[in-house]
C-alpha cells in the first residue's frame, strides 16, 4: 500500500512539473533584455479582449512572437483571451491589476468606443495608453448568392421594406457597429444590426445566408474573398485599398463621403503603470514594428497601414479620438445625454 | 477515389519520423494535460502554440491536433477515478464513470471510455475525410434560431437529471442560471449581479466552478462521511479484469456508433463544441437506451455516450476550420491563429493551396487515434488502482490538485476562493438532496441560449416567427416535443392500459 502511495505522489509531482515546464520551457535560459532600466521579471501576461482567432488576437500573438524571438523582451508572453462585454470584461480585469507592469493588453479603438457606449465601469482612459502599431480598414461584404449585390440595392430594399436588410457585425458599440450607424444615418435608411460574438460567427452567418451583409476587416475575409464565396462591395476607408481589394469602391465614390471609419490597433497597460515600464514597452514595440517580419507577415498580409506612435503620442491621439467617438455616437443616438 | 489517393499521400506524409514524433508528443502531452483538472484542450493548445512557430507547419498542426483530441481521452481519467472532470466535455462521463469506480469497476469504466473515445475519433476522422467540406457547408445552414432550439433540446435533459423532486431540480436550475448571469452581459456589456465588485465583472469562470463542485465538494464529502468511502473494493485490479465482457461490449458498441455520429455533427456546427455534444449525446441515450434507468448510477452506456461523442466532436470541429477557415470553438480558434502564424491562409482554398498540410493532418489523425488508444489502455492497470488509495491519503492529494488546477488556469487567487465557495455550495446542495447536475447544465447552456435568442430577435425585429421559419428549427422542435412528451404519453398509455386490464380482470 505504501509503495502505491509513493507512486501516486510521484505521478502527481511529475504532472505538476510537466505543467510548469510547459509554460516555462519557451523562456530562454539566459536573459537577453535591454541593459539597464526596467525589464520584465516574469512572463508577461498579454490580454486579448476578444475570442481567439480574431484581429486583436492575431495582433497580440504576432507582437508576442516577434518581441520574444527577436530578443526585444527577455521574457515570453502568455496570451490570455478575455472575450465578453465588448471589451469591458478585459478592461475591468486590467483595472484589478493596477500598477502591475507585467501585463499588457492589445487595444483597439472599437473597445474604446464600446466601453463608452456601454458605460462600462472602466474606460480606456483609465488604463495606460501604449504605442499605436497599425491602422486597419473595414469592408462591407455580401454573400455571392446573397439577395443584394451592392450598396445601391440595399438602399432601395431598405426604403421599400424598412428594417428588412440585416447587417451582421461583431459586438456592439465598436467599429463594426459604428460603420452600421454611419450607414444608417448618412444613407438615411432603416436597416437592422445583428450582433455576433466574433467575426468568425459573423462570417458563418453571412455564408449561411442568415444576414444580408457583413462587416469585416480585410484579414477576416480575405480567404473567403479569394475563394469567391464572399464579395466586398464597399470600404469604409478614405481611399481605395491595395492588392486584392483595389476594385472595392469607397463610400465617397458611391456618393456618401461622410461614411468613414478606420480601426486603430494599439497596446495598453494597467492603470498606473510605471514610467520605466512604459519606456521599456515603447522601445520594445518600436523594435517590433521595425522588423522585416512585422512588415511582411503582419502589415502586408493583413492589408494594414503601418503606423508607430509612442505612448505619449498615443495618449494625445486617443484623447482626441475619444472626443470624436463620443460626439458621433451622441449624434446617432447611441450614447444618450 | 481521388480522396483515397490524397489520403494515402497524407498518411505517407504523417509517417515521416518528424511528423510521427510530433503526433506522439502531442498525444502524450494531451493525455497528461487532459487528465489534469482545469487544464483542457484550450489551455493545452494555447500553451504549446508558441513552441511550434519554428516548426514545419504540417508537423506543428499534427502535434497540436494530436494534443487536442488526446485531451478528450485524458479528460475521462480523473472524471471516472476521483469524480473530477479533467475538462468540461468530461462532465457527463463523471456521472456514470465515478459510480462505476465506486463499485470497483474502474477498469471497466476506463476501458469503455477509451474504446468509445477511439470509436468516436475513428468515425469523426472518417466523416472528416469523406464529407468534411460538405458537412461544414451544411453546418452553415444553422442560423441563430436553429442554434437556440438546439440548446433548448440539450436543456430538456434537465427533466431527467432533476431527480425525484421537481421543485429541488428547478431550484438547482434557477441557481445555475443566476450564476451564469453574473458579470457583464455579453450583448450590451451591462453589469448583472456584480455588486460593483471588479472580480465579478468578468463573471464566474467555468473551471473553478466545476473543480469546486465536483472535486473539492468530493473532498468535503470524504472528510464528513469517511465510513462510506472505506467500503471500497481493495483487491488489485488487473488489465484482464478491466476487459469488457462480450455482453458489455454489446451494450456500448451501438451507443458509441450512434453518439459518434451525433458528436461529429455537433462538432461541425458553428459555436457548439465537445461539451455541448457530450450533453446532447447523454440525454439522447438516456431517452432511447434500454438500460436508461441504470444511467447516472453507473452504466457503461453513459460513459460510452459521453466519451464517443466528445472525441467525435473534437475531430468534427476540424471540418469548418480546414474547409472554410472558420473556427467552431475556442480550441480551433487558437489553431486558426496558428495557421496564420505558420504563414498559411485559412479559407476555402486551403485544400487546394496546401494539400500536403491538410491531408498530412487528416492522415496523422488515423495514426494518432490508434496511438492514443494504445497509450491510454497501457495506463489502465496503473490508473485503475488509484481508487484503492486509502481515503486518508486521497484527501490531501485531491485537495492539492484542486487548488493547483484552479490557480494555474488564470493565476488568480479569486478563482481559488470561488472554487472553495462552490465546493461548500455543492456540499450543502447534496445535504439538501438538491442535484447539482442541473445547476451545471444551466450554467453552461443559458448564456449561449441568451446570445442566440438576442441574435434571432435582432434578425426578426422582435417577431417570434423566426423561430419556426426554417426546416431545421421545425425538426428540432419536433425532437424537443418527442423528448419531452413521449415518456409522459407512454406512461399514461401504460397506466390506462393497466387500469383497463385490471378492470377486465376484475370483471
Amino acid at each position: 500500500m505504501k509503495q502505491w502511495f509513493s507512486v501516486i505522489c510521484a505521478s502527481f509531482m511529475a504532472a505538476s512539473v510537466l505543467l510548469t515546464a510547459c509554460s516555462g520551457s519557451a523562456a530562454p535560459s539566459e536573459s537577453k533584455g535591454t541593459s539597464g532600466g526596467w525589464a520584465p521579471k516574469s512572463e508577461i501576461e498579454f490580454v486579448v479582449p476578444s475570442a481567439p482567432g480574431g484581429g486583436s488576437d492575431t495582433n497580440a500573438r504576432m507582437i508576442a512572437d516577434i518581441a520574444f524571438t527577436g530578443g526585444f523582451s527577455p521574457k515570453n508572453f502568455k496570451v490570455n483571451n478575455m472575450p465578453g462585454g465588448s471589451g469591458g470584461v478585459a478592461f475591468s480585469y486590467m483595472a484589478t491589476k493596477k500598477g502591475n507592469d507585467e501585463i499588457l493588453m492589445v487595444l483597439h479603438n472599437g473597445q474604446i468606443m464600446s466601453t463608452l457606449v456601454n458605460k462600462s465601469p472602466v474606460v480606456a482612459s483609465d488604463l495606460t495608453y501604449l504605442p499605436v502599431v497599425a491602422f486597419d480598414n473595414l469592408l462591407l461584404c455580401i454573400n455571392k448568392n446573397g439577395k443584394y449585390k451592392s450598396v445601391e440595392e440595399m438602399i432601395e430594399a431598405a426604403k421599400a421594406n424598412p428594417g428588412s436588410v440585416k447587417i451582421g457585425g461583431s459586438q456592439r458599440g465598436n467599429t463594426d457597429h459604428l460603420c452600421f450607424e454611419m450607414m444608417r444615418k448618412y444613407l438615411n435608411v432603416d436597416i437592422t444590426y445583428v450582433q455576433f460574438n466574433s467575426s468568425g460567427e459573423t462570417m458563418s452567418a453571412l455564408l449561411g445566408d442568415h444576414v444580408d451583409f457583413g462587416i469585416f476587416n480585410p484579414s477576416e475575409c480575405v480567404g473567403q474573398v479569394e475563394a469567391g464565396e464572399i464579395q466586398p462591395t464597399a470600404t469604409f476607408a478614405e481611399n481605395r485599398l491595395s492588392g486584392k481589394f483595389a476594385q472595392v469602391r469607397t463610400f465617397k465614390e458611391i456618393g456618401y463621403p461622410d461614411i468613414l471609419v478606420t480601426e486603430v490597433r494599439a497596446l495598453a497597460g494597467t492603470p498606473g503603470m510605471s514610467a520605466e515600464a512604459i519606456a521599456f514597452y515603447d522601445d520594445m514595440i518600436r523594435k517590433v514594428t521595425e522588423t522585416e517580419r512585422w512588415k511582411t507577415e503582419y502589415i502586408e498580409k493583413n492589408y494594414l497601414t503601418p503606423v508607430y506612435m509612442t505612448s505619449a503620442e498615443a495618449k494625445k491621439f486617443f484623447d482626441e479620438e475619444t472626443q470624436k467617438y463620443n460626439s458621433i455616437f451622441k449624434e446617432v443616438g447611441i450614447i444618450q445625454g | 477515389m481521388e480522396t483515397l489517393g490524397l489520403l494515402m499521400e497524407g498518411v505517407a506524409i504523417s509517417l515521416t519520423p518528424e511528423n510521427l514524433l510530433a503526433c506522439l508528443v502531442g498525444g502524450l502531452l494531451g493525455m497528461c494535460l487532459g487528465s489534469m483538472p482545469g487544464v483542457g484542450s484550450l489551455a493545452g493548445v494555447s500553451l504549446l502554440l508558441p513552441l511550434t512557430f519554428k516548426m514545419n507547419p504540417t508537423a506543428a498542426i499534427i502535434m497540436l491536433a494530436a494534443l487536442y483530441y488526446s485531451t478528450m481521452y485524458g479528460g475521462c481519467f480523473s472524471a471516472i477515478l476521483v469524480n473530477i472532470p479533467g475538462d468540461s466535455p468530461a462532465i457527463m462521463t463523471a456521472l456514470d464513470g465515478y459510480p462505476l469506480a465506486r463499485q470497483g469497476k474502474a477498469g471497466k469504466a476506463l476501458f469503455s471510455a477509451n474504446l468509445a473515445s477511439w470509436i468516436g475519433g475513428a468515425i469523426g476522422i472518417l466523416a472528416l475525410t469523406l464529407i468534411g467540406p460538405l458537412a461544414a457547408k451544411f453546418g452553415l445552414q444553422f442560423g441563430s434560431p436553429d442554434l437556440a432550439w438546439l440548446i433548448i433540446l440539450a436543456l430538456t435533459s434537465i427533466g431527467w437529471i432533476i431527480g425525484d423532486s421537481p421543485s429541488r431540480g428547478l431550484l438547482a436550475t434557477a441557481l445555475g442560471i443566476m450564476v451564469a448571469s453574473i458579470g457583464l452581459d455579453a450583448a450590451l456589456g451591462l453589469p448583472r449581479f456584480s455588486f460593483n465588485n471588479v472580480y465579478l465583472f468578468s463573471g464566474i469562470n467555468m473551471v473553478p466552478m466545476v473543480i469546486g463542485m465536483f472535486g473539492f465538494g468530493q473532498v468535503i464529502d470524504m472528510v464528513v462521511n469517511r465510513d462510506n468511502f472505506k467500503k471500497m473494493k481493495t483487491e488489485r485490479i488487473t488489465i484482464k479484469e478491466s476487459l469488457l465482457s462480450q455482453e458489455e461490449l454489446k451494450r456500448i458498441l451501438p451507443v458509441s456508433f450512434r453518439q459518434s455520429c451525433i458528436g461529429t455533427f455537433v462538432g461541425v456546427l458553428p459555436g457548439a463544441g465537445a461539451t455541448m455534444s457530450a450533453f446532447l449525446s447523454y440525454i439522447i441515450e438516456k431517452r432511447i437506451n434500454k438500460n436508461r434507468d441504470l444511467m447516472g448510477k453507473g452504466a457503461v452506456e453513459g460513459v460510452a455516450a459521453s466519451e464517443s461523442s466528445n472525441n467525435a466532436a473534437a475531430i468534427g470541429a476540424f471540418a469548418p476550420l480546414l474547409s472554410l477557415g472558420i473556427p467552431g470553438g475556442g480550441t480551433t480558434a487558437v489553431l486558426l491563429g496558428g495557421l496564420m502564424m505558420w504563414g498559411l491562409q485559412p479559407g476555402p482554398m486551403l485544400f487546394q493551396t496546401n494539400p500536403d498540410f491538410v491531408w498530412g493532418l487528416i492522415g496523422s489523425m488515423y495514426i494518432g487515434n490508434v496511438v492514443c488508444l494504445l497509450i491510454s489502455i497501457a495506463f489502465i492497470p496503473f490508473l485503475a488502482n488509484i481508487v484503492r488509495i486509502p481515503t486518508g491519503y486521497m484527501i490531501p492529494c485531491i485537495t492539492a490538485v484542486c487548488v493547483m488546477g484552479t490557480f494555474s488556469t488564470n493565476n488568480s487567487m479569486f478563482d481559488v476562493y470561488v472554487m472553495i465557495a462552490f465546493a461548500a455550495i455543492a456540499y450543502i446542495l447534496k445535504q439538501a438532496k438538491i442535484p447539482s447536475a442541473p445547476l451545471l447544465l444551466a450554467y453552461v447552456l443559458t448564456p449561449m441560449l441568451e446570445m442566440y435568442l438576442r441574435q434571432s430577435f435582432d434578425m426578426s425585429g422582435g417577431s417570434l416567427g423566426i423561430f419556426v421559419s426554417s426546416p431545421i428549427s421545425i425538426v428540432l422542435i419536433l425532437l424537443i416535443f418527442v423528448f419531452c412528451l413521449a415518456p409522459v404519453m407512454i406512461n399514461t398509455l401504460k397506466k390506462k392500459h393497466n387500469i383497463e386490464g385490471n378492470v377486465i380482470d376484475e370483471g
